[in-house]
């Protein structure tokens, strides 16, 4: 035997264990503050050669998405601990979730961009709608939306300092017990979520289904917040399936159940968001009602628009669900990060049908200006999730004895 | 404790052979209380069955129903029951397939409950036909005239939803059961051992049956689980298709989910309540138990006063003149106490289990549960018979009450599903010592530590 074999498993762990990888987070900061600027030179551009409405709508549409994302992140942490999901004995998968939250900082600077815009995105400014004018008129409307978004952003920055905090370490530290959260998370988890649907319906029917002031969904809110949670899910899933490669070996996300349950979640909310949809298309098209029935037909049967929307339910369930039917590819990272960016671009896509069709039924305004301002906001988002994710990584290197 | 020691549990960690020894006290043969409450159960039943045969004698004459409101009662309750259903597939498939610990001691009750609410659901819309002995009517069956009922209608979807909910329930039910079923043959004598002989399939316990029995659960969760959605939505698009204000919303097939669940674990712990103490199973069903469902029923009460207050607003937001006016009858109308009493129930009332001594205290629990149960009876009532009453056209406006014959038939589906539960709950294992045994770690802290929750943030 010669002296460079183990002498137990246990030594053996030791000296296969490798420490992960620290990723460049210069770089990654360096990309984020490329694509902020990219964002911003072409806003400015876009303004300046002068369709004006074109460049608000893009705007408001990669604000909603990126707010989506980072609220949806932060709601999925609220889940992981009233749920009781400890998965890993580490809090990676309440990291990754959250890394998103200072965007929900910054997204209460980014709103008055909408506001700046207003007049170019809500028609019924310029053509007011007598029996809406109570709820659809701008100081109300913008008062309302702005103290939503500043709760939403201030209540999920003391969740996830909760979250970060001793108490909740210990707690996640012991996963054989059936012991409840820290009291702290216990009660603002609850109200977090509540605030949520609440105020992310608001959102829904303030900034979007607006634009079509003559139409109405009961259930477009639920369907609305259900989507941003699932961008949610998403994201973490796709940085769980990033890391997985760059931390190299020897880090928790290197455990295929983590992936394998990622993956779980993807499938099983991107099903739900599916049957939303399918409740409320299934009741617009028998009730066939033509103050409901035109939103859905412009955007699903007339042409230029009928691609690109069911594009959307494609990439946000058809993929996932094909592909992530099995359990191979879910712990498969190559697989499940492809499905999970897929999968928010489809969100985006949906988004955007929701939105510029109102204003722009006849020609489909997707090109540079679109891209440069949804790359602006994907800037911004990554330079506001960085801090969170370096704390992911570090939770998620794994000691040897964990091995 | 003094529960426990009278069935032979004698410490506060219980051991595997003190599970086993606990189950078996709970279906060993009851005494002449339990056939006096059965006996009672039967006679509500018989009433109901007699108030209906009277129906069929003298059509629907005997009954409050009437043009614009021709569905009542009836349809109240076989929504209300369908929606109680749900929450058995909730429990046992969803929670199961995302491993959740507290599922354990209380999911055979749930499926129990499940397959005797389905099969009580299943007797309203055959109650409310004129000619009952023509119930065959909708189904697709080969005639001479090439008639087919018709598929567009979400009356037919029903029909195929709920047998299809009620063929997997029993199939999920009975298929758990086996293991237990195949323990409490090794104990018992006479009948019984035939029984549990049959219903074993010949379970030995092998690695080889292991295996597959834990596949095929497996599957059987995961092919339930879209029924949870699906079979409550069905329901709810009896209503949502048509044009009816009040009725046509994009909103129902989520909201009346969600009620379901809402309804289906309030009277899980209706049931449970009573049953662990009458039955001696404290230890096996324990407060962490019926904390973690108390806190479902929260959880989906907060969805329901979301779901009412985004309808009411979405109807002031339209604008629409007929749908203001029937939610403004609704609301304020002639049977606006309803409503108000409704919004009490399930909206006020659950908001008491945010506090965790009232989710830890038995009979606060109970008291909660009773009053969601009348909520989303009156939930459904006030939808079904206030949206009809109110319809497009005011000349037609005329508000129900009903009659001793519905009042009767309505209390005899209660005898008839109560019955029905007892029965079972002492023939059959109500608890799941398998599953309880798996997680025998986490009972026991659930046995040790009544109160669990780290007290110090």
């Amino acid at each position: 035997m010669s002296d460079q074999q183990p002498q137990s498993l246990g030594a053996a762990a030791v000296r296969s264990f490798r420490a992960p990888v620290e990723p460049d987070w210069q770089r990654v900061n360096l990309i984020g503050g490329v694509l902020a600027v990219i964002g911003i030179i072409g806003f400015v551009v876009a303004l300046g050669l002068g369709d004006a409405r074109r460049v608000w709508l893009a705007y408001l549409v990669s604000f909603l998405f990126f707010l989506g994302v980072a609220q949806g992140g932060v709601l999925l942490s609220v889940g992981f601990y009233l749920a009781q999901g400890r998965w890993t004995r580490r809090a990676v998968h309440y990291r990754v979730a959250e890394a998103g939250w200072p965007f929900l900082l910054l997204a209460i600077v980014l709103f008055a961009g909408v506001y700046l815009g207003r007049a170019r995105i809500f028609p019924w400014i310029a053509h007011p709608v007598a029996k809406k004018a109570a709820w659809l008129n701008v100081p109300f409307l913008f008062t309302r939306d702005w103290i939503a978004i500043i709760v939403m952003g201030l209540v999920s920055a003391w969740f996830v300092h909760l979250s970060r905090g001793p108490a909740a370490a210990a707690w996640t530290s012991e996963p054989a017990t059936i012991e409840m959260p820290p009291t702290g998370i216990r009660r603002l988890g609850p109200i977090l979520g509540i605030l949520y649907i609440y105020l992310y319906t608001m959102l829904a029917i303030d900034l979007i289904m607006s634009l079509s002031p003559l139409w109405h969904s009961t259930l477009f809110g639920w369907w609305w917040f259900a989507m941003c949670f699932w961008s949610g899910i998403c994201a973490a899933s796709f940085v769980a399936t990033r890391f997985y490669r760059a931390l190299g070996e020897g880090n928790v996300f290197r455990d295929p159940t983590v992936l394998h349950d990622f993956g779980k979640l993807v499938f099983a909310f991107s099903i739900f968001w599916i049957y939303l949809s399918f409740a409320q298309y299934l009741v617009i098209w028998y009730g066939d009602l033509p103050t409901e029935t035109f939103f859905i037909l412009l955007r699903f049967w007339h042409q230029p628009w009928t691609y690109l929307s069911w594009s959307g339910p494609f990439l946000i369930w058809l993929v996932p669900f094909t592909v992530l039917m099995a359990v191979p590819p879910k712990k498969n990272p190559a697989v499940l990060g492809t499905v999970t960016v897929l999968g928010l671009i489809g969100v985006w896509i949906v988004n955007y049908i929701m939105i510029v069709p109102s204003l722009f039924p006849n020609h489909l305004p997707l090109g540079w200006v679109e891209l440069a301002i949804a790359a602006g906001f994907l800037g911004l988002y990554i330079l506001c999730a960085v801090p969170g994710l370096r704390l992911a990584a570090r939770a998620a290197a794994a000691s040897p004895d964990e091995l | 404790m003094a529960a426990a020691v009278e069935s032979g549990i004698t410490t506060e960690s219980p051991t595997l052979i003190e599970v086993d020894r606990q189950a078996q006290f709970a279906f060993s043969p009851g005494g002449v209380k339990y056939w006096l409450w059965v006996l009672f159960c039967a006679g509500l039943t018989a009433l109901g069955g007699a108030y209906w045969l009277h129906q069929i004698y003298y059509t629907f004459n005997i009954t409050g129903y009437g043009q614009p409101t021709m569905w009542a009662v009836y349809i109240t309750n076989f929504v209300f029951w369908v929606g109680i259903a749900h929450s058995g597939t909730l429990i046992s498939a969803i929670l199961y397939l995302f491993r959740v610990r507290w599922r354990t001691g209380i999911f055979r009750l749930a499926e129990t409950m499940t397959v005797f609410a389905v099969a009580t659901a299943g007797l309203f819309p055959l109650i409310h036909l004129g000619r009952v002995w023509n119930f065959y009517w909708l189904v697709p069956y080969p005639n001479e005239r090439s008639l087919q009922p018709d598929f567009r209608s979400p009356l037919v979807w029903d029909l195929f939803a709920i047998s299809t909910y009620l063929t997997i329930s029993v199939m999920f039910l009975f298929t758990g059961m086996i293991p237990d079923i195949a323990n409490a043959r090794e104990k018992a004598t006479g009948f019984r051992r035939i029984l549990y002989s049959i219903l074993s399939f010949g379970w030995q316990g092998t690695d080889r049956q292991w295996r597959n029995f834990s596949m095929v659960y497996l599957l059987l969760a995961a092919f339930a689980t879209p029924l949870v959605l699906s079979v409550h939505s069905v329901v709810s698009w009896d209503f949502a298709m048509t044009q009816l204000p009040g009725w046509h919303s994009t909103i129902f097939a989520p909201y009346f989910v969600a009620g379901a669940i809402f309804s289906g674990c309030a009277l899980v712990l209706t049931l449970a309540i009573p049953m662990r103490r009458l039955m001696k199973l404290e230890n096996l069903i324990t407060i962490w138990h019926l904390d973690c469902l108390s806190k479902i029923v929260l959880l989906t009460s907060v969805v329901m006063t979301y779901s009412y207050a985004t309808e009411s607003f979405m109807v002031w937001y339209t604008g629409d003149p007929i749908e203001l006016a029937t939610f403004h009858e609704r609301y304020f109308g002639p049977q606006g106490y309803w409503f108000w009493l409704m919004i009490f129930c399930n909206c006020v009332v659950p908001l008491l289990l945010f506090i965790p001594t009232v989710r830890t205290t038995t009979i606060w629990l109970f008291i909660v549960s009773i009053f969601v149960n009348i909520g989303m009876w009156l939930e459904r009532f006030v939808i079904i018979s206030g949206s009809l009453s109110t319809n497009q056209d005011p000349s037609q406006w005329k508000f129900y009450m009903p009659f001793a014959t519905e009042i009767a038939i309505t209390i005899g589906s209660f005898g008839w599903f109560l019955m029905n539960f007892s029965l079972f709950a002492k023939f059959l294992p109500i608890v799941s010592t398998t599953e309880l045994k798996d997680g025998i770690k986490y009972l026991r802290q659930a046995v040790r530590e009544v109160y669990p929750y780290r007290r110090a943030a």
